[in-house]
């Protein structure tokens, strides 16, 4: 190896490294250095008991346990949902649709409003005798209590989600869409194959990576949501959306309990790394 | 190459740590108070202090109610020096005080104890102790559209404290006006807030919800209890008070001519003044028939953060707004709550009474008898932000529809182990 070619080596490798830092300092600060304080804070001595005394603590209370089954619950509807009509609105409005900017502009607006904002027009929307109650009465409909029955909260709390998770998710897949050659739709074409058979035999192949990346890039995002629930329910009525990020921000900011916190974010980070982990096992994600 | 790097990884890290300035420009100190008023509540009190310190600047920093003790929680928990004063809920003074956010401010015991109404000096001590000035103090009283009445037939209140009306008779006049046009019958200010319904768990003989040592074991699972949230369930699944309204919206349901009926504090009384259209008039808080009337008090106190950058400043300016009768008074112009500082007090009555005119008849005479023979305290415990939260919850589960029994033993349940981490703490419950 000639010293200009070592030299050009050190050059490229210095490059990548200024150009790679303001990303790893963001994911050392923003990430990692609150990972590790969680698990530090969770670990902390509380007098003279055993060191898993906060996690044994944790997974006594009815309330945490509920808020875990009320997460897995919501991932289980949020997240199918969300990408299901994402992926449906992608492939329609890669379509030859009249207006379709406008369609798409349309779909994506709600992610431009801020979420504390769509919450607070949400929680009037959605009053038992506010408007969107009004305009069912008016058709003939019963009033829905969305938001303060149990039985209806959780999935409120889905709708308001998705209406702004849904148009985000979906430009990622229509950029993907654009990413397929027209050629495999007109072989298919000539090859007899239906709308149907080109997007399960054409599109659906051609979307696995922008796929993989919005199940997981949704998962996670929805197991941090929120702004929604503290805003509308603050985890009620009866703890029917009492996500586990409530959970962990109650603890931490209302009733100052930092341990039990600290140790709701590390279950969270380790559900969260588990689900992802399966998913990519799963999931083929090389071409 | 490898030190620009560097130099740029500690600028970006610097940029983190760095904290906003406690001096301005021009040399004067900076102090920033944290609260969850509405903007330009203490704008005339702070022109006034400023006056009296041109080297103090004191910089507000309004935030919504229910984000107020988060804020305390996270920014003084996390000992940020640039929050020097904050607004203190009395009830959470011994939970702020035990997690060391509070100044032990007890050589001005005996200063505060001269300028403000006796209760108030209670409701900021805790073991032995003082930890904040007392600002303002409350109450409540039954607020009602004089026009829905009056379409309806029903007779007006009387202002005076024997005239109070039991809550049985409210809601059956409250029944009436909404026959004959009322949207609703009744509606509270703090709507599934333990500040407003104490006072009905207590009229009917109800506990506070705590007791034992150091007020850290649950008692909300009881005939009393159970009894006032089956009214208070009652009330909302007949429609006669409404659901799923939030407590900021409760006061504009009122002002906008829905309610008859509306059991709200003093500070209402500006908002309801400016209201055009708005024909009310004010009688003393119900109570339930066989029991005793009582009525909420304590309103907001200001307390020095542990870890102000300048402790001598922001403790001033924390006199200024309690023991000073200027300064206390110039804190009532746009949020009309009575003074805790007795000097104040009187002018604050008198002015109110001048501004409300016929609205606030007998206001004065009303509200000194309720603050000295039927106001409670909330209970003054270290467990109280955790029963606070919880309860209040358990009452919005009940006004949506939720079963009174099976959410008060839930209550019970969970608040035995929230209380349980202070009992640990605490053995034998000197807290």
């Amino acid at each position: 190896m000639t010293s200009k070619t070592r030299s050009a080596r050190r050059s490229m490798w210095t490059t990548a490294a200024i150009m790679l830092l303001p990303a790893i300092v963001a994911l050392a600060l923003l990430r990692l250095w609150p990972s590790i304080s969680a698990i530090v804070g969770s670990l902390q001595p509380q007098g003279d008991r055993p060191v898993w005394y906060t996690f044994a603590r944790l997974f006594a209370d009815p309330t945490f346990l509920n808020s875990l089954k009320v997460t897995l619950l919501f991932s289980v509807i949020v997240n199918p949902l969300q990408i299901a009509l994402a992926l449906w609105l992608a492939v329609t409005l890669s379509k030859r649709v009249p207006a379709v900017g406008l369609w798409r502009t349309l779909i994506l607006l709600p992610v431009a409003v801020p979420q504390t904002v769509s919450a607070i027009v949400w929680a009037v929307a959605l009053r038992p005798e506010g408007p969107l109650n009004a305009v069912a009465n008016a058709v003939g409909l019963p009033s829905v209590p969305f938001l303060i029955s149990p039985s209806t909260a959780l999935l409120s709390i889905v709708v308001v989600c998705s209406w702004v998770g849904v148009g985000y998710w979906m430009t990622f897949l229509v950029a993907g869409i654009k990413d397929i050659p027209k050629s495999l739709y007109e072989a298919a074409s000539i090859d007899g194959a239906g709308p149907w058979r080109s997007f399960r035999y054409v599109t659906l192949p051609g979307l696995r990576r922008p796929l993989m990346f919005v199940l997981v890039a949704d998962t996670v995002s929805n197991f941090l949501v929120f702004a929604p629930v503290q805003i509308l329910t603050q985890g009620g009525p009866q703890g029917s959306t009492d996500l586990i990020m409530n959970q962990v921000f109650e603890r931490a900011y209302v009733t100052g309990d930092m341990a039990t916190a600290s140790a709701g974010t590390v279950v969270l980070i380790a559900i969260v790394l588990a689900v992802v982990t399966l998913q990519f096992r799963l999931l083929p994600g090389k071409d | 190459m490898l030190s620009a790097v560097l130099a740029v990884t500690l600028a970006a890290t610097a940029c983190v740590g760095r904290t906003s300035s406690t001096t301005a420009d021009d040399g004067a100190r900076i102090i920033r108070f944290l609260h969850s008023q509405p903007t330009g509540t203490f704008s005339a009190a702070i022109k006034l202090f400023e006056s009296q310190h041109p080297d103090v600047r004191v910089e507000e920093q309004p935030v919504p109610f229910d984000d107020l003790n988060a804020q305390v929680q996270a920014r003084v928990g996390a000992q940020d020096p640039s929050i020097d004063v904050f607004a203190a809920d009395p009830p959470r003074v011994p939970s702020q005080a035990s997690r060391g956010f509070l100044t032990d401010v007890s050589d001005d015991a005996q200063a505060i104890g001269q300028a403000v109404v006796k209760p108030a000096l209670d409701s900021v001590s805790w073991n032995g102790k003082v930890w904040a000035y007392p600002l303002w103090t409350s109450s409540s009283f039954l607020f009602y559209n004089r026009d829905l009445l009056a379409k309806a037939g029903v007779q007006e209140p009387g202002p005076a404290a024997p005239d109070r009306l039991t809550w049985e008779q409210v809601v059956e006049q409250g029944r009436k006006a909404q026959q004959s046009g009322a949207r609703y019958a009744l509606g509270f200010d703090q709507v599934d807030r333990y500040f407003q319904l104490q006072p009905l768990l207590a009229s009917a003989g109800a506990g506070d919800g705590l007791t034992g040592a150091g007020g850290l074991w649950p008692d909300v699972d009881d005939a009393g209890w159970r009894r006032v949230m089956d009214w208070y369930a009652g009330l909302h699944s007949s429609r006669l008070a409404p659901r799923g309204i939030s407590p900021q919206q409760m006061p504009e349901v009122f002002a906008s001519g829905q309610l008859a009926y509306f059991v709200g504090g003093p500070g209402r009384i500006g908002q309801f003044l400016k209201t055009k259209g708005l024909n009310f008039g004010m009688a003393p808080h119900p109570y339930f028939a066989g029991g005793k009337p009582v009525t909420p008090t304590d309103s907001w106190a200001v307390g020095v953060s542990r870890y102000s950058s300048h402790p001598r400043d922001a403790r001033a300016f924390a006199r200024f707004l309690s023991l000073d009768s200027a300064g206390a008074l110039a804190t009532t112009g746009k949020q009309t709550l009575p003074p805790a500082n007795k000097v104040a007090y009187d002018r604050y009555v008198a002015q109110t009474v001048r501004d409300g005119g016929r609205s606030v008849t007998g206001f004065q005479e009303l509200l000194t008898h309720e603050l000295d023979t039927t106001a409670r305290h909330r209970p003054r415990t270290v467990g109280y932000v955790d029963f606070e939260t919880t309860i209040n919850k358990t009452f919005s589960d009940i006004r949506n529809g939720a079963d009174v029994p099976e959410s008060l033993r839930a209550a019970q349940e969970q608040l035995g182990q929230l209380l349980q981490r202070y009992r640990d703490l605490d053995p034998a419950g000197h807290s």
